[in-house]
């Protein structure tokens, strides 16, 4: 385990400082891509109160970083349930621009309009996959379903964006 | 897109992921190697993936310093401990406030079985005196007053005084009851918030477990009974247990969970609550899982249809029945799996325990004074008993640790005088 963490667990406000610094621009953007750049500030700063309160309890059975997005994660979706905001809209974390549709192989609008059909489950790990660049496991852990199950649902995911995009 | 049973297909995704064993990696890789459609699906999805990853949006982080300085700080007690010789001296503190703790205060250092004994000769006076009102036999001098007589029932009469009398309480409970166990009580707190108003659709196993002081348990048995009928509810398994001078009823039952709260406070209303816990097992996530996993089996049912319809070879027919059939039989079984969660959901499950209340019990209660100060002394009669023991255990063991002590003294006081005659 990294030695700051355990300083951090004894109380050490320095070690606490860079761990923060360091996960801090992850976290941010973990929680911007879900709520928004306006609340995210929130959520990351309720994450880092978390993690301070519950660092006695982290036993590296995963990597801190996936411990601290799991703990993201969470406060992402009691904030959006405070908010009663929709779950996980697309605005977030896909870019309102596009290049023109004839540059790109697929086009972008109908890509979009086909993320905008998936579930909240199926576009969760989508998000979390392609766009947050987790690993299965990873995902496992900070949604707390199997592996399998994730790599379920991505299959899934991916073979209605297919039929949706065929569609179109 | 046709959606093809085969696993090969379903491992595609994890293929290009690489999250694969190597093994089924290279069976893949060989079955694109060979496979034409295959090999364009592979080549689809892989676009698909990175066009979501080129389509992401980059938010540029912001506030990290003001999360830093809103952070609350925590100390550890020990933090500003600098030197493990500041702990010795108040060790040798501590010690020293229990040596003068228990010199100075030695009936805190009794027993408390002691001090228990006493307080039920003292209840075996009271209950002596009332017995002598009434019989009229108070004139006589009582030669029961002798100490060791008192002594010796004690016990007995203590359960009899503190149980209101009663004769059938056992000598074990009549200790208990003097020993203010029941007095002690503690009405835990809900480990849940409380769900009133709670409006969204998750799914929660709710169980809760009350104990309540009544004045009439039948009564109370039959009060709950027509309020868990008002509410839909119904009544599992209903226990009585009579004794001479006291009664218990045990109900359990289940009430649909939106009347839950209602319950429990109707419950409250009752009596005196003296235990209550309330619990729940959230398994929204767990039903989600499931309707998401029967949505895809039966995506992937109406795809192997269309397949059948579609397919005149017998051979690969055959396989999609078979496959079809493995499907269905899935389905069906997340299905009764998700109606016993959501079934498990609806219905809460409430275990009560009503007792009849004691008068004596209750005006034992009201003495919070007495009680205070006894549970006082007896922590610092604890206390003092274990500074007693460190200091017996320090002194003992003083022919192990004085020489090496005096020795590290001496060494330490050369290097002192060396280093000045140096200087």
């Amino acid at each position: 385990m990294d030695g700051r963490i355990e300083q951090a667990k004894r109380g050490d406000r320095d070690a606490l400082e860079s761990l923060v610094r360091e996960h801090y621009a992850r976290v941010f953007s973990f929680c911007a891509r879900r709520l928004g750049d306006d609340l995210a500030q929130d959520a990351a700063q309720e994450t880092f109160v978390t993690m301070q309160r519950s660092l006695k309890r982290f036993e590296a059975k995963s990597s801190f970083e996936t411990w601290l997005l799991g703990i993201a994660h969470n406060q992402c979706r009691n904030l959006a349930r405070k908010k009663r905001s929709a779950p996980l809209p697309l605005e977030p974390w896909i870019e309102g621009s596009y290049v023109a549709a004839e540059d790109s192989a697929i086009d972008r609008e109908a890509l979009r309009c086909a993320m905008q059909k998936l579930s909240e489950e199926h576009r969760e790990v989508v998000l979390l996959h392609e766009v947050e660049g987790l690993r299965y496991a990873e995902i496992a852990e900070i949604l707390s379903v199997p592996e399998g199950t994730v790599k379920s649902r991505l299959f899934h995911a991916f073979s209605h964006l297919r039929r949706h995009l065929c569609d179109s | 897109m046709t959606h093809n049973p085969d696993p090969i297909l379903e491992d595609l995704k994890a293929f290009i992921d690489g999250e694969l064993a190597p093994e089924r990696a290279a069976e893949i890789q060989a079955a694109i190697d060979r496979d034409h459609a295959l090999r364009k699906e592979y080549e689809f999805m892989k676009l698909l993936s990175s066009e979501i990853k080129s389509m992401a949006r980059e938010p540029q982080a912001a506030g990290a310093e003001k999360v830093i300085g809103n952070m609350p700080r925590r100390r550890s007690f020990f933090a500003g401990w600098k030197a493990p010789s500041y702990a010795l001296g108040g060790v040798c503190a501590l010690f020293l406030i229990g040596l003068v703790g228990s010199v100075l205060f030695p009936v805190f250092a009794q027993s408390k079985a002691a001090a228990k004994m006493s307080q039920a000769l003292s209840d075996a006076k009271k209950a002596d005196l009332v017995e002598g009102l009434s019989t009229g036999s108070l004139a006589k001098p009582a030669p029961s007053e002798a100490p060791t007589g008192d002594l010796e029932r004690s016990p007995q009469i203590a359960g009899q005084a503190i149980g209101g009398g009663g004769k059938g309480l056992s000598e074990s409970e009549g200790k208990a009851k003097a020993m203010g166990y029941y007095t002690s009580r503690t009405k835990s707190d809900t480990t849940l918030p409380q769900p009133q108003g709670f409006a969204s659709p998750r799914k929660v196993i709710r169980t809760a477990d009350m104990g309540i002081k009544v004045k009439e348990v039948r009564k109370a048995v039959a009060d709950a009974e027509d309020k868990i009928d008002a509410m839909g509810g119904y009544v599992g398994n209903t226990n009585y247990s009579e004794a001479e001078s006291t009664s218990t009823a045990t109900m359990e039952f289940k009430i649909p969970e939106k009347n839950f709260t209602t319950i429990l406070d109707d419950l409250r209303h009752l009596g005196k609550v003296y235990k209550e816990h309330v619990s729940g097992e959230d398994v929204t996530a767990n039903v989600a899982d499931l309707d998401g996993r029967v949505r895809a089996l039966a995506d992937e049912e109406r795809n192997l249809v269309e397949e059948l319809q579609r397919t005149r070879n017998s051979e690969v027919r055959l396989e999609i029945r078979s496959r079809l059939s493995s499907v269905r039989q899935e389905m069906e079984s997340l299905k009764e799996q998700n109606k016993q969660m959501k079934d498990l959901a609806s219905l809460s499950r409430v275990t009560v325990e009503f007792q009849q209340a004691g008068q004596l019990d209750e005006s034992k209660a009201d003495d919070w004074f007495n009680q205070t100060t006894e549970g006082a002394g007896g922590a610092l009669g604890f206390f003092g008993r274990i500074v007693g023991v460190g200091l017996i255990y320090t002194l003992f063991l003083a022919p192990i640790w004085a020489p090496i002590a005096g020795i590290a003294w001496w060494m330490r006081r050369k290097a002192r005088l060396g280093s000045s005659q140096d200087a």
